[in-house]
Order: structure tokens, then C-alpha cells, then sequence
């Protein structure tokens, strides 16, 4: 694998871990359970980071059991990601809980029936079409928060206009919204080079760009939603013209 | 059956203008959503908000005379109510991202 994609990895990894932990650490002050829903999932994705990084850059005898344990870290912090989704942006809606029950059995049955075949690692998209399930519902999880995130910006605006909700705050749902969509580009970009090593056993340093352009992007984002910047926070609270015409 | 801030802003907003009951709902719900609201996770302090800044122009277009002496009669009421219900019990989503940032 390319030194940058792989260094782009371990950032993403670590990124995921320290926010996952400083939100479950907060969640233990405030206990509220949407802290820790998030928390917990951005935790196992650095986890999943963390295994899945190894391997390619060693030559490892624990490549298939760290591989596995990647994947399983990956859909447990995608489930703990869908159930956040519905506490907090569905209201607990009845639709989007059997949506969170449709994509944990999926991420299950695909994971059970991908070991069945001897996929235990999730890398052969081409000969087993149990990955189809898991990567599916993976996709549904990460566009289904680009979809909210998208959905509720435009009402924050609207609350922002009347002095209800903090420009900060605002910004946030269109972040969540722009990784909605990165994420699942992210996915399809997986997909493509899953399917490229299958075929080729190996891994090209074309996708691995993609792969780390993409994930780049979304650790960027990660990081404007929960440590922005000073300029970051300055630049969204200052920009906003509704609120210039207000203060005006 | 419990009332909520809504049916209780609702009634109020019935009160002072003559507006049925489904005038008034509705077009408290529309006030709501123009201000990125819902009815059901709505808060007393945001009710204010909506009375004072969105609803004015609601009742203006409905042809209610007096739109802000009705608005401040429904803030006021809605302020001194003792029998006010609780906050919607769900957390506002605003709060959850509020909290979400590195502040």
C-alpha cells in the first residue's frame, strides 16, 4: 500500500478514536445517551482503523484475524452510528427504529453468511455475495445521516435567522450532511478497490489515492464538527450575512 | 390526555384572535415551521420567539387586526401560565449539537 493512503489511514484511526473517547468521556458528565451512541461508534471505527492498517504495512501472520476483527469492529460502530441516528435526528421515529433493527440484522447476516463462503476478511465482493448485505447496509447507515444532516440544515437556518440556534451549531448539520456523502463515496470507492484486488491481488496505488483523498476529506470533517478551529469557529459565526443584516 | 406547550399556545393563540380551533392550530403549525419548528419538540422559549418575530406577519395575512397586541397577549399569557406543561420531553436537537462540538 502507498505510504500516504496508509499514513492517511492511521490519521483517520486515530481521529475516530480521540473523538470517539473525549465523547463518551463527555457523555459520563452529561449522561445523555447520544454522546455515548457516537462515542462508542467512532471508537470502534478507530479500532477497526487500527486492525485494518496493520496487516497492509506488515507482512503479518494475523492478517485474516485482524482483517475479520476490523470488520467486526466496523459494523458494531456502524450499528451504535444507526442507533444514534434515531434517537437524535428521527425522534425515535417507529419507521427509523425498524431501519436500525433492518441494518443490524444485514451487517449480521452478511458477516455470518461471508464466513460461511471463507470470506471471514470481507474482501472478496466478486465470488461472495454475502459482502453485498453488509456493504449495503454500511452504505444505507452512512447516507442515511447525509440525508438528515441535508434535511435539518435548512430548519436551522431558519432558527439561526430568529436567534435559535447558534451559527456553530448550524454549521454542524451541513457537516454532518457533506460526511453523509463523503462516506458513502468513501464506500463506493471501497467497493471498487475491494473488487480490484480480488481480481488482481493486489493493491493499486491508483484506488489507494482515491481511498486516502476521500478519507482525508472525511477526518477534515470530523475534526470541523468536533474540535473546529478558532479561524474555523471565527469564519462560521462571522460569515453568516442574515446575522450581519441583524446585527446591522 | 396531557396537553402540550403546543395545544396550550394553540388555545391561547384561539383566545386572542377569534380563530377557530383549527385556524389556530394550523397556523401556529405553519408559524412553527417557518421557523424550522415542529410542534412536538417546541419549546416555551421558542414559542416566544415564534409570537414575537413570525407570527405577527401569519396574522397580518389572515386579516387578524392588531396582530402584535394579540402576539404580546399570547406571550404573556403563555409567561404567566401556571399551568404551563414541561419542556417536550424529547432532548431539542439543537442541544445535542450543541453539546456534540469540542467547546
Amino acid at each position: 500500500m502507498e505510504d500516504s493512503g496508509y499514513l492517511i489511514g492511521v490519521l483517520a484511526g486515530i481521529s475516530c478514536f480521540i473523538a470517539g473517547t473525549r465523547l463518551i468521556r463527555l457523555s459520563w458528565r452529561s449522561q445523555k445517551s447520544p454522546e455515548l451512541l457516537l462515542g462508542s461508534s467512532l471508537l470502534l471505527w478507530g479500532l477497526a482503523y487500527v486492525c485494518w492498517q496493520i496487516p497492509i504495512e506488515m507482512d503479518n501472520p494475523l492478517t485474516q484475524p485482524l482483517f475479520f476483527a476490523g470488520r467486526v469492529f466496523t459494523h458494531a460502530g456502524t450499528i451504535f452510528f444507526a442507533y444514534f441516528i434515531w434517537i437524535v435526528f428521527c425522534d425515535q421515529a417507529r419507521w427509523a427504529r425498524y431501519l436500525v433493527y433492518t441494518i443490524a440484522i444485514c451487517l449480521f447476516a452478511g458477516v455470518a453468511g461471508s464466513i460461511s463462503v471463507g470470506d471471514w476478511e470481507g474482501i472478496r465482493p466478486l465470488s461472495n455475495r454475502w459482502w453485498w448485505l453488509d456493504w449495503t447496509a454500511g452504505v444505507v447507515a452512512t447516507s442515511w445521516v447525509g440525508v438528515e444532516g441535508f434535511i435539518q440544515y435548512p430548519k436551522a437556518r431558519q432558527r439561526m435567522r430568529l436567534g435559535l440556534c447558534d451559527p456553530l451549531v448550524c454549521n454542524r448539520y451541513l457537516l454532518w450532511g457533506i460526511v453523509g456523502v463523503v462516506w458513502t463515496v468513501y464506500s463506493g470507492v471501497l467497493l471498487h478497490q475491494t473488487a480490484e484486488f480480488e481480481t488482481y491481488q493486489v493493491w493499486s496505488i491508483t484506488m489507494d489515492r482515491a481511498n486516502g483523498v476521500v478519507e482525508a476529506i472525511g477526518v477534515t470533517l470530523v475534526w470541523l464538527i468536533f474540535f473546529p478551529p478558532r479561524f474555523y469557529q471565527r469564519w462560521v459565526c462571522g460569515a453568516d450575512p442574515q446575522l450581519k443584516a441583524a446585527e446591522s | 390526555m396531557e396537553t402540550s406547550l403546543f395545544d396550550v399556545a394553540a388555545q391561547k393563540l384561539e383566545r386572542h384572535t377569534g380563530f377557530s380551533q383549527l385556524e389556530a392550530r394550523g397556523t401556529l403549525r405553519i408559524a412553527l415551521k417557518i421557523a424550522g419548528l415542529t410542534a412536538k419538540s417546541v419549546t416555551a422559549g421558542e414559542l416566544c420567539v415564534v409570537f414575537e418575530k413570525v407570527m405577527p406577519d401569519e396574522l397580518e395575512k389572515r386579516g387578524v387586526s392588531d396582530a402584535a397586541v394579540a402576539c404580546s397577549a399570547v406571550i404573556d399569557d403563555l409567561v404567566n401560565s401556571p399551568t404551563l406543561p414541561d419542556m417536550a420531553s424529547s432532548t431539542p436537537l439543537d442541544d445535542v449539537f450543541s453539546r456534540r462540538g469540542g467547546n
